[in-house]
């Protein structure tokens, strides 16, 4: 087939089916229904690429009952305990379909003589006429005129906002309790005592108040240091066990 | 009342109202039986479609209205562009005809005839004003029923339901 086939050109899966059955010039009957089967299983599937299911969902559901009749046509036989009701079962399905096409026919070309009336009906202007005005005149405007270029630059001038380089959030490396402990070690070989707060540096984060805190209770746990207060909820001081006495030591 | 002056009364009021006037509106008007009405009405159609004029006195969405004939619209519109809305799809005219002769009919029942889910569809029609709601279905869920309405006729120019062409029998 040359042109293309765009599932929205048909307002519905049975306008797609009339459509082959009256392109092929047959009538509608049992017979017809096979011979288009795969034409319009090829129909449906060339518009795969849809990505909406609504638009091809009804489409699908009679590609598959066309599919059963053809396979029922195919094998006729059938296996059943029953046989003779198997086969009827089969007739009536088809029969179904074809009974429903017919009846969707009459209606699908009774619209497109409703659609005639009302053609031929614009052309007797009544009495009393609402002309158009104002805003509605918005409704037969022409398309403004958009040459191919003005699409290009305009998306050349928006591509790069979507290619932006996402931003991330580096975060400098949190030492762990154990790296506070052997910095927390070093230090004091080289210093009999430090003050907590001294050593913390002006505003310390959260974080590394409390991984140096819990370091030094680490080390007093261990027996390695000595911490004493001079006065309540006042710093902390830390020395070292091995370097002996501290001034400091009440 | 003269026979003369009846039929004067009678284009009058038509004329004045714009919209399609029933006979018996115009009777209750004109102060006039429903069968003299009829009569005069007869009457002046003959003498307004038959003489060469141009206006025409057309049948409805059950009245009578006045019309500029047919073969001046294109003058017509030179001189104002009457307000026409756009054409109809392919499947609102499906949905509007399955309305239109088997109503009143549920969404679920169109749909089972088209083969394709119509809400869309019944929006536009609604808001077209070619349809209504017009009642309830006694089933489960008591779903809506629609039908066609006055705006349907006039805009189809037919005079009644009963106008429409005839639903070919299937075997």
């Amino acid at each position: 087939m040359a042109y293309q086939v765009r599932l929205d050109n048909f307002s519905g899966p049975f306008d797609l089916l009339c459509h082959l059955i009256e392109n092929a010039e047959l009538d509608i009957c049992a017979i017809s229904l096979t011979q288009v089967v795969d034409q319009y299983v090829s129909y449906v599937t060339l518009a795969e690429d849809y990505t909406d299911l609504d638009a091809v969902g009804e489409f699908l559901v009679l590609a598959t009952r066309l599919l059963l009749i053809k396979t029922q046509v195919l094998l006729p036989i059938t296996y059943s305990s029953e046989p003779d009701q198997g086969e009827s079962d089969d007739i009536d399905d088809t029969e179904e379909l074809v009974q429903h096409l017919r009846q969707y026919r009459v209606f699908r070309d009774l619209g497109r003589q409703i659609g005639k009336f009302m053609e031929q009906e614009k052309t007797y202007i009544p009495v009393g006429c609402v002309p158009v005005e104002g805003d509605e005149q918005v409704e037969v405007m022409n398309p403004p005129h958009i040459k191919l270029y003005d699409i290009v630059s305009a998306w050349t001038r928006l591509a790069p906002l979507f290619n932006q380089p996402q931003t991330v959030t580096i975060f400098p490396d949190r030492p762990t309790v154990e790296e506070e402990i052997s910095a927390l070690k070093i230090r004091l070989k080289n210093q009999p005592s430090l003050s907590f707060n001294h050593y913390l540096g002006k505003n310390p984060t959260r974080l590394r108040l409390v991984t140096v805190l819990l370091a030094v209770l680490e080390l007093w746990r261990q027996d390695n240091i000595r911490v004493w207060q001079v006065v309540h909820f006042g710093d902390i001081f830390v020395a070292s066990k091995e370097v002996g006495t501290c001034t400091n030591n009440p | 009342m003269h026979e003369q002056s009846l039929t004067a009364l009678l284009e009058a009021l038509i004329f004045a109202a714009g919209r399609p006037v029933a006979v018996k509106e115009l009777a209750q008007a004109a102060d006039l039986s429903v069968a003299d009405t009829e009569l005069a009405l007869v009457q002046l159609k003959q003498q307004i479609n038959n003489g060469n004029r141009g206006v025409l006195l057309r049948q409805v969405a059950g009245g009578v209205q006045f019309f500029a004939r047919a073969e001046y619209s294109p003058f017509i519109k030179r001189l104002f562009q009457p307000l026409e809305k756009p054409n109809l799809s392919q499947a609102a005219l499906e949905t509007l005809a399955i309305i239109a002769y088997r109503q009143p009919i549920t969404r679920t029942e169109i749909e089972l005839i088209r083969g394709v889910r119509v809400d869309a569809v019944l929006v536009t029609l609604q808001e077209r004003g070619l349809i209504t709601e017009i009642g309830r279905k006694d089933a489960p869920g008591r779903p809506i029923l629609y039908g066609t309405t006055t705006v349907f006729l006039q805009s189809v120019g037919l005079n009644s339901l009963q106008d429409l062409p005839c639903l070919p029998s299937l075997e």
